[in-house]
């Protein structure tokens, strides 16, 4: 059954992404880069909410992202992408599949198809659903060394905690430490069906 | 500090139960807290280990740890920070090793960096932190970060002006799933 990778840049404080969706405090090289076409590669199909599909979506079609990162947005431009939305009318970038809601269903069915992982970039809101319905597989958080102060949180308020599992740890010279993680299953409460 | 991944120091009612803490983790922490002549506390942290470290390692079924970190803490000198308790005469002979800031914290801090020793080490005390972070009295961070998303709780940033850049010195794995990411702040 394919996976669901959860991967995001963080601040040490917690924040995926500054003021206004600020990325500045990204330490990238080519390191980094090396690591992010190896992992773009080895998935065959993007998870997004709204927010985040529409910030993408607006960055990678320009002529800007394909001068500088051309390999990267060829990637991100032609993978299968997946797009979770009540709102949303229509999604307007190469290869998207929109889907309004049946979270859960609609995942399930996904995992089921043949094919590589699934990777789930930024999109805050729709990770923290998909963590509370225990969809996500593997979580990879690249912590910066940077306390930001302000921005937008990557893990939501939740009443439960999730427990994990430390698969292994990379450190950059950049000053990242990338941490793989697998949630606990063992002891996960069966899903109430009928009180 | 021992932190979540989403960088909690405790639940929302002070809960620690979800920390790791055992003897590889306890015997890393011991080589390095060795190095500092100083620690550093709120009350609230202090009177806990007020309450504990003094006597641990006399203890019948005291553990290596319990011993050595008793040891440590009866010599190691201890500045709390503290508007209601305070230094007068007729304190405990035990405290004579601990000095209170009660005001004027930054200054108070400063004036005691600038003396000749060791490294000040801040252990637990989320409510002093914050304030330390606040003021940039922090050099380092020094942290071990739980296999956990707690999801809510204390935080360990709260409050912060402007951003702090760091420099990581280094990582450590332990078995039981705890990382360790030791930084200093970068004053460029």
């Amino acid at each position: 059954m394919r996976k669901i990778i959860l991967f995001n840049m963080v601040t040490l404080d917690g924040f995926f992404e500054g003021l206004n969706h600020n990325l500045d405090w990204h330490h990238v090289d080519a390191e980094f880069n090396d690591f992010a076409y190896e992992q773009l590669n080895a998935v065959d199909g993007i998870i997004f909410g709204r927010k985040t599909y529409e910030l993408m979506a607006s960055y990678w079609t320009t002529s800007d992202a394909m001068t500088n990162e051309p390999i990267i947005a060829n990637l991100m431009n032609a993978k299968a992408k997946f797009v979770f939305s009540k709102t949303m009318k229509k999604a307007t970038w190469n290869n998207t599949l929109l889907i309004k809601d049946n979270v859960f269903l609609e995942v399930e069915k996904l995992k089921l198809l043949p094919g590589k992982d699934l990777i789930l970039f930024g999109s805050a809101t729709l990770a923290s659903t998909f963590r509370e319905l225990d969809l996500i597989d593997e979580y990879r958080i690249m912590i910066n060394p940077i306390i930001l102060a302000q921005g937008n949180p990557l893990f939501k308020q939740t009443s439960e905690p999730s427990p994990l599992t430390l698969i292994k740890t990379k450190t950059f010279i950049s000053g990242n430490v990338l941490l793989f993680y697998e949630p606990n299953r063992e002891n996960k409460h069966p899903t109430a069906i009928s009180k | 500090m021992h932190i979540s991944l989403d960088s909690f120091v405790a639940g929302p009612n002070g809960e620690m139960d979800w920390i790791k803490a055992n003897d590889e983790i306890f015997d890393f922490v011991g080589k390095r807290i060795s190095e500092g002549d100083t620690a550093l506390y709120g009350r609230v942290t202090f009177q806990m280990m007020e309450s504990y470290w003094p006597s641990a390692g006399a203890k019948p079924t005291a553990t290596k740890h319990e011993i050595e970190h008793s040891k440590w803490y009866s010599k190691v000198h201890k500045l709390v920070l503290s508007k209601t308790l305070n230094n007068d005469s007729t304190r405990d002979a035990e405290l004579s090793n601990t000095k209170i800031i009660s005001d004027n914290l930054a200054e108070n801090i400063n004036e005691i960096k600038n003396q000749p020793g060791k490294d000040i080490l801040l252990f637990g005390s989320p409510t002093a932190t914050h304030s330390l972070i606040q003021l940039n009295l922090i050099d380092g961070y020094w942290l071990f970060v739980n296999p956990i998303i707690l999801g809510r709780g204390i935080p360990l940033f709260v409050d912060i002006k402007d951003k702090i850049k760091l420099n990581l010195l280094t990582t450590h794995q332990f078995t039981c799933g705890v990382t360790e990411l030791n930084y200093t702040v970068d004053r460029q």
